[in-house]
This record gives C-alpha cells, structure tokens and sequence, in this order.
C-alpha cells in the first residue's frame, strides 16, 4: 500500500522507525532533513497525491498538545487535540484536510513520548479539573492506519495511568483489534462518524459501508467500551430527514443506548480560502454545488438549514438519549 | 483532451532517439532548438550542458508553448553517472539535490515508475566520483527549479540513463553514437512514462478545463475579471445540477447584462434540490 517512504535524517535509526521499515521492507527510502521539505511546498497536487500517497517520518518539535477550536467538544470544560499524523488513508469529500495541505502524503510522528509528557504536563498543572479530554482524530483518523502507526497500542496504556485526561479515538475504521484485545479503559472514547450510507457512498471514499462501522462499534460496546456518535458534518441534500432518520435508527437499534457515551452533530464548514481551494480541487463534485454560502469568513449552508438539520437530528436522538449526551459542535475555526 | 508533455534535454544526441519516436519536428531554432509533434502536445527543447542552461531551456519552452503550462508535464531526460549501477540503467529521480546550493526537490512518484528510482545529485563540473548512492548529472536541479514554476510537482521528473560507472572510467570518452544508443535502449521505459505523464496532464486539463457555455456567456455579455470567476463557478455548477440542459436557452435569455446574468443564475441555482444521492 505505502510504496515511498520519506524520513527525515535524524530519525533515521529512531525505533519507532526501525520497526515501521522493518514491516515495509520493498519501499523506496528517500531521506530528507526536514519533513516540510516534501510536505510544503506550493507547486503540490493533493488530488493526484491522492493516487499513490506516500508515508513520511518525521519528529515534531514543539505544539505537540494544541487547544482543541472554540465549538469543538463533548462536554469537557478543558479540550486540546493533538496530531500524531497528518492526513488520513479515507478520501472524504468533505475533509478539510484536503484544503488544509497542499501534500496527500502521511505525515508520522514518531516521537509519541513528547506528546505524552506534554498530556503529562497538562494534567499536573490542571489538579482541580476532574477530567480533561484530548483528541486524537483531529488532522486524521485515529484508527484507520494503526497497523502502521501502532498509535492505539502505544498511547492506551499512557492514558491507562492518567485516568484524569480523557482521550477521544475519532475514526471511521473498521481495524479495532489492538482495542479487543486490550483491557478497557474507562477514559477513553471510541467515536464514530457518519453520514448515511447513500451519502457515504458518493462522497466517503474508501471508508467501511455504515453498517460494518455500527457492528464494529457494537463489538467494542459489547465488551465495555465506551462509544460516541459522530453526524458531522451534517450534509445537507433533498431525502436527508429520510437518510438521517434510517441512520440513526439503524445505529440505536444496533447498540444499546446505554453504552452511548456521547452523540455530537455538527455542520459543515470550511474557512472561506480553504473552501475555494477544495472547489478547485474538485470542481466535478456536487457536494459544493450545494446552497452554500459565506457567512463570517466561514462557506457553510445557511444559517436556516444548518439549524434545521441540528434541529432534526436532535429531536429523533432526544428518542433515544438523555439531553446531557447531546452536543453540538459548531466550530468557527480551523 | 490530450495531455501535454514537455522535453527537457541537454544534447542532440540524447535528443534524437526521442525526437524520431514522437515524430517532432522542428519549430524554432533562434534562441535554442525546439521541436514538437503535429498538434503540439509533445514539445522537446535542446538545453546545452548545465544546470542553469537547463533553467533557461525550460523556461524558453514555456514562454513558446503557448498555451496554459499549469498542466504541462515536464521531462528532462539525460545521461548520469553512478558508482555502480550498471550502464544503461534508466533511473526516475525520486530527490533532485543541488550540490551547490543544497536545495533539495522531491519529485512525488504517483504512479507506478517504468524503471528504478534514485536521487539524484546536480553538480557544475564533470565528477567521476562517486562517494554516495547518487546518480550524479549536470542539469536536474536548473530544470526542476524552472518546470516547478509551471507545473506541479507529481507531473515534473527527470530520468537519467546511466552512462558512467565506477567501472567504466578507464574506458574511451563517450561519444554521440553511444548517448544516442544508451537512450535509444531506454525508449520502452521513456514511453511509458510519458504515457502515464499524459494521462495525469489530461486529468489536470479536464479538472481545470471551462465549464460550457463560459465562452458563448463573455462573447454575449461584459463581465469583469471578478465577474468572470463567480460566472465560471456558476456555470460549473449548473453542468452539475441541470446536467445536459443548454442554460442559455433555460435560464439567461431574458437577461440584459452581466449582473443580470450572475444574479439569475446565482438564484436558480440555490432553490434548484440538490439529490446528493442520485446520478
Ligand atoms: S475519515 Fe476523517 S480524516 Fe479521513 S478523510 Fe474522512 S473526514 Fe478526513
């Protein structure tokens, strides 16, 4: 799957390098100094990188914990994110990312210790917050590429001894193995997101059918983690009442609202510039063909529908759910 | 469509295996030589030796491809020395590092390589060492600096043929007959590669392509550069909307100028139902 490797000189005989070398054997090896000599520049093509995206090594060297975007949340008071990766093996049409970077390629870095001694940090200086929630699945997907990155398995057991932080898994993966066969943490949720499956179909590419990703969620809910629902963004088009409806339903008859931890619906929004870059990327798609508009430096649907479709998905989940596992992410910045 | 691609070569002898295959003629001789096939979509320019000669060749032949070169790919071919892959060797360059001014270009490889891939090393003089894994040549760099002002990065590369080895160095000097017979023995693999360049040229021409009826709308009405866009926008998203339908006749006969025109369109187009989930 991954036939080029980049890796920057100096991580070059890291362990966690060695070891990921050591399961891709035929790739071509190109090194670099800087990660960011192949990741940024201009003249870079994120569709046709899309083809054939390559992996690339590298150590980050400082923001390794960030605060999570105003909106962005599950009822914590304190939220950060972190990027142990950037970008993700799915081809979501409406992932930022695509807008974000101007290079397809995987971005890894191996240096976990640094991000968990600065969680470690975070936690020590906040004794009186009871629980502090970091997510994982913010400039990727937390799961989908595990068998590379052996992020879960090196990261539960970290948040297996701060029972204080908190860390959300967001993912639409169906590779939940290192999470069966390991004990379950209390602090950790496993999210989910979706769009219906007619949805998905035309505009997550590569993604597990919806069904696959409930039955997985229920096999993780059946032995005692906790699991979150994720409808964001919400796509807006004619059957969606009928699509999310059936979705939602599908989802609650599967798993048992009990094991729910938390449901979160939000919109789709793009800063405007990202927007336009993901536009001309895509020009073919009739997501952007949408009634979207600009509001506040954001493209997102009008206010109107943006609150219809919250509004909708909200009272059928109130059928299933107490009001305090609802949330709403209406986030205003990238 | 037909995707573009643009030869970047250092000698004529290097030159002229290709320039029979694509059946390129010459077009212009004043500042440097440049060939091109019947409709122009192949284009091949003679550089002379060195980086920045190279620089110069590219950007000669994208002032004279007169069309859009954002979705031109770029293809310098040459010969390159190596401390022991065997002569004849065609190597696709997967880093370009300069050695003068160490600024390195990762060419990114999104398709399958009709040959080996390498790094490369950029030098200014003649070198016949070769203290790394390397294929060392002369042109690489002035050329990946110049295509990059065009193009993106997934369509520009350098194919280098290796001519010279460790081994070979007590051998007689090259001569044109032997660059002609070491490309000439890589031309399946160049092909290829220019086949697969085309095919990524083209998809990039579609993707950047007008949508129709953007020129029937600018020969009717006056739009302003910003006008211009918001039609072209527009006008994408009826082709997605009301697939098959002649918007002229639909919608904009009535309209008497171009505000008329964004603003009837703009407002079809919001009431018109979107079935994310139908063809
Ligand atoms: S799964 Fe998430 S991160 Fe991956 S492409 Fe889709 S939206 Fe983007």
């Amino acid at each position: 799957m991954i036939e080029t490797i980049y890796i920057e000189s100096e991580i070059r005989s890291h362990p966690r390098t060695e070891s990921i070398l050591s399961r891709f054997s035929k790739a071509r090896i190109v090194e670099c100094e800087r990660y960011g000599e192949v990741f940024n520049p201009k003249k870079q093509n994120f569709r046709l990188q899309k083809k054939k995206p390559a992996l690339i090594l590298a150590r980050k060297h400082g923001n390794f914990i960030l605060d999570a975007p105003k909106g962005f949340g599950i009822g914590g008071r304190k939220n950060y994110y972190f990027s142990h990766m950037l970008n993700c093996i799915y081809d979501c049409r409406y992932c930022f990312l695509q807008g974000m970077y101007r290079s397809a390629n995987y971005v890894l870095f191996v240096n976990y210790e640094d991000f968990q001694n600065e969680i470690n940090n975070i936690v020590e200086q906040n004794p009186d917050e009871k629980e502090i929630t970091f997510f994982s699945g913010y400039d990727c997907d937390s799961l989908a590429l595990e068998s590379v990155t052996r992020f879960v398995r090196e990261f539960l057991p970290f948040f297996q001894k701060h029972k204080k932080a908190v860390l959300e898994l967001r993912t639409k993966s169906i590779n939940v193995d290192e999470l069966l066969n390991h004990e379950v943490i209390p602090n950790c949720v496993v999210a989910y997101s979706f769009t219906p499956e007619n949805i998905s179909q035309k505009l997550e590419h590569g993604v597990p059918p919806v069904k696959k990703r409930i039955q997985t969620m229920k096999s993780l809910a059946e032995k005692g983690w906790r699991v979150g629902i994720r409808l964001d963004p919400l796509i807006y088009h004619e059957s969606y009442k009928k699509n999310y409806r059936k979705l939602i339903q599908e989802i609650f008859y599967t798993i048992s609202a009990e094991s729910i931890h938390s449901v979160s619906t939000g919109p789709m929004r793009f800063p405007e510039k990202m927007f336009h870059t993901i536009e001309r990327l895509y020009p073919d798609e009739r997501l952007f063909a949408g009634p979207l508009e600009n509001r506040n430096g954001l493209t997102s649907y009008s206010e109107e529908i943006e609150t219809e479709m919250m509004n909708f998905c909200n009272t059928i989940l109130e059928n299933h759910l107490p009001k305090n596992k609802l949330f709403s992410c209406l986030q205003s910045s990238f | 469509m037909i995707g573009k691609v643009n030869f970047v070569v250092a000698l004529s002898c290097e030159a002229k295996p290709i320039i029979s295959h694509f059946n390129l003629r010459k077009r212009d001789s004043t500042l440097f030589k440049v060939y091109s096939n019947q409709d122009h979509s192949i284009r091949l320019i003679i550089s002379g030796i060195g980086s920045s000669a190279s620089l110069k060749a590219t950007k000669h032949l994208a002032s004279v491809s007169k069309d859009d070169t954002s979705t031109t790919a770029w293809l310098n071919i040459g010969i390159g020395g190596h401390k022991d892959l065997p002569l004849a060797t065609a190597i696709l360059a997967q880093r370009i590092v300069d050695s003068k001014t160490k600024q390195s270009w990762f060419p990114q490889l999104v398709f399958d390589p009709p040959c080996l891939t390498a790094s490369v090393k950029t030098v200014e003089k003649p070198d016949f060492n070769y203290p790394d894994d390397n294929v060392v040549e002369m042109e690489a760099s002035g050329f990946y600096s110049a295509a990059e002002s065009y193009s993106t990065r997934e369509i520009i590369h350098c194919m280098k043929i290796i001519s010279d080895n460790s081994q070979s160095l007590s051998r007689p000097p090259l001569t044109e007959t032997m660059v002609d017979e070491l490309v000439n023995r890589n031309l399946s693999s160049i092909k290829e590669l220019v086949r697969k360049l085309q095919v990524l040229s083209m998809e990039e021409e579609e993707r950047t392509s007008d949508p129709p009826f953007l020129q029937e709308c600018l020969s009717l009405w006056h739009f302003t550069v910003t006008q211009t866009h918001q039609l072209k926008s527009l006008l994408r998203k009826w082709l997605l909307l009301q697939p098959g339908k002649n918007v002229l006749d639909v919608l904009l006969p009535n309209c008497k100028d171009s505000r008329n025109v964004i603003q009837t369109l703009d407002l079809h187009l919001k009431n018109t139902p979107v079935w994310m989930d139908h063809d």
